[in-house]
């Protein structure tokens, strides 16, 4: 009963959008080439909120789109690399400011 | 003694002041990268603004050395309203510059709203430097009385340390969450 109680005061942190969006990177960078749908599942979070979020950073030649067959693999670029390198210099900041600045 | 805590709380300043230049630096190399705003880097290059005149404050005297302990708490105040706003755009501050007093007051009570919403280590820290900000604002009132200077001592060492270990923090590479 207690440990419920104590679990009960846990308040869930919500990532914001810059952590989403590193996490998003991360995996990309760690996996290689990987499908949305697969990159969903390693980011954690659904598809249809992974969407909007993965075009904006294709937009912006974060990432970029390659196509095989049926399938369309998500991969980092030069500027992607780049942009994550300096995004974890500064992970603890953006995360404790809850700074959106993408 | 005296010219060695100047020196001492000089250095720190500066050191403050350079971890707060990289922070803005790194935070406009990411927004220049996306397209994004650089309001986030313009708020840590004012807040290293503040711990410049802080320094001068510090190590000069006179007309200066006032205009500068005011200027502390305005770019302060200033860099926090900045990076505060840039989060959530919901009002700015109207800063007042007129009197030490009222630029404390405001430096104090902006580090401390923003340290409310701030989480983590940040939240510790910019409500350190917030009290050190209310010490400095309270001995404005005892000063020139040995009380005074010694609170106006304790508020100068717990602002400068929150704000150096505060930009130094986060400067530094960061591995895990």
């Amino acid at each position: 009963m207690l440990y419920l109680r104590v679990v009960g005061r846990v308040k869930k942190h919500k990532r914001t959008r810059v952590e989403i969006v590193i996490d998003v990177l991360e995996n990309v960078a760690s996996y290689g080439p990987i499908v949305p749908t697969r990159l969903a599942t390693s980011a954690n979070m659904p598809y249809d909120r992974l969407l909007p979020i993965v075009e904006d950073l294709v937009s912006k030649k974060i990432l970029s789109v390659r196509e095989e067959g049926r399938s369309r693999y998500l991969e980092m670029t030069p500027k992607g690399y780049k942009l994550l390198r300096e995004l974890k210099k500064l992970r603890k900041l953006l995360r404790d400011f809850e700074l959106d600045i993408i | 003694m005296a010219t060695v805590l100047e020196a001492s709380v000089a250095v720190v300043d500066v050191i403050g002041a350079i971890a707060f230049v990289y922070i803005a630096s790194t935070l406009a190399k990411i927004a220049r990268s996306v397209g994004g705003s650089i309001d986030t880097a313009n708020g840590f290059l004012v807040l290293a603004l503040a711990q410049v005149f802080a320094t001068v404050a510090i190590l000069s005297g006179g007309r200066l050395a006032y205009t500068s302990y005011i200027a502390t708490s305005v770019f302060s105040a200033a860099g926090f309203t900045i990076i505060f706003t840039s989060r959530k755009k919901l009002y700015t501050l109207t800063l007042p510059a007129l009197l030490p007093i009222l630029s404390d007051t405001v430096a104090a009570a902006t580090a401390l709203v923003a340290s409310y919403k701030f989480r983590g280590v940040a939240k510790i820290l910019v409500a350190s430097l917030s009290i050190g900000f209310i010490l400095r604002l309270v001995s404005l009132f005892l000063l020139p009385a040995s009380t005074g200077i010694l609170l106006l001592v304790l508020g100068e060492y717990s602002r400068s340390l929150a704000a150096t270990v505060l930009a130094v923090y986060y400067a530094l590479p960061q591995g895990g969450r």
